[in-house]
């Protein structure tokens, strides 16, 4: 007498096999697209750069140029200083200008008023950095505040405070 | 005839705790990857002083203005600038 082999537990053993290698298929999809799907933040070294770029615009080897402040007085007209500092916030990729930055100089006897307000960029952006100083949320701008010291031609002393801030968010954080 | 079922039991006990095993790691490395890609931060700092590299600028104009000056209140505008900047 033949007999037959029963092979129904082989077909559910390859059911189960072919169940665990698309878990782990899916797993393996999942670690990549997590990984490669998030794109690099680049936004942080960019306000850094701005700073730089600002700071060396506005006092350059320990004075604050003559431009803004001769002769120990506020240059008048001196709202758009910031455009000899070769800065370009507009971009073709976005409709709006996705960089703010402000430049407030207060002498040392008085750090409650600035002697100079200098605005570049896009305002919006700036009720953002408020938040953020609470809590830092990724999808909304990457704002960084620096100060340095200077002095200017009659050798009076000024604090610098320099915002720079950048949004750029849908480029810069998976959303 | 009784047949002793136990053998078939472990058997698929193993099986069980071997899925389980495998999801278990799976979900691991996914938190994993996870951790990593917040990791995805690109910020530099200066390598003579370790500090970013705005710090290392914006130190060196203060100490250039300091000497110009040859300050007698550096510690106090260090002060101000140390709670301005922490």
């Amino acid at each position: 007498m033949k007999i037959i082999p029963n092979k129904r537990g082989d077909k559910i053993l390859s059911v189960y096999w072919f169940a665990i290698l698309l878990i782990t298929a899916g797993g393996i999809f999942a670690m990549v697209y997590i990984f490669y799907g998030t794109p690099y933040d680049v936004r942080e070294i960019e306000t850094r750069i701005l700073t730089n770029q600002i700071a060396d615009c506005v006092s350059y080897e320990g004075k604050i140029s003559q431009n803004l402040i001769s002769n120990g007085i506020a240059k008048e007209g001196n709202e758009n200083f910031l455009d000899q500092c070769h800065l370009n916030f507009n971009s073709p990729e976005w409709k709006d200008a996705q960089f703010y930055t402000e430049v407030n100089l207060y002498k040392l006897e008085n750090l409650n008023t600035p002697v100079l307000d200098i605005k570049k960029g896009n305002n919006n952006w700036v009720a953002d950095c408020t938040i953020q100083e609470n809590k830092k949320q990724e999808n909304l701008p990457t704002c960084l505040r620096k100060n340095f010291y200077s002095i200017d031609d009659k050798n009076n002393q000024y604090i610098i405070k320099i915002l720079s801030v950048v949004r750029k968010a849908e480029k810069n954080v998976k959303i | 005839m009784l047949k002793s079922k136990k053998a078939q039991t472990g058997e698929t006990v193993s099986w069980i705790v071997a899925t389980l095993v495998i999801i278990g790691i799976l979900l691991i490395f996914i938190y994993v990857s996870v951790l990593m890609s917040n990791t995805k931060k690109i910020n530099f700092t200066d390598t003579a002083t370790g500090l970013p590299s705005e710090s290392a600028i914006l130190t060196e104009k203060n100490f250039i203005a300091n000497e110009i000056m040859n300050n007698k209140n550096k510690d106090m505008i260090d002060g101000i600038l140390k709670n301005e900047n922490p």
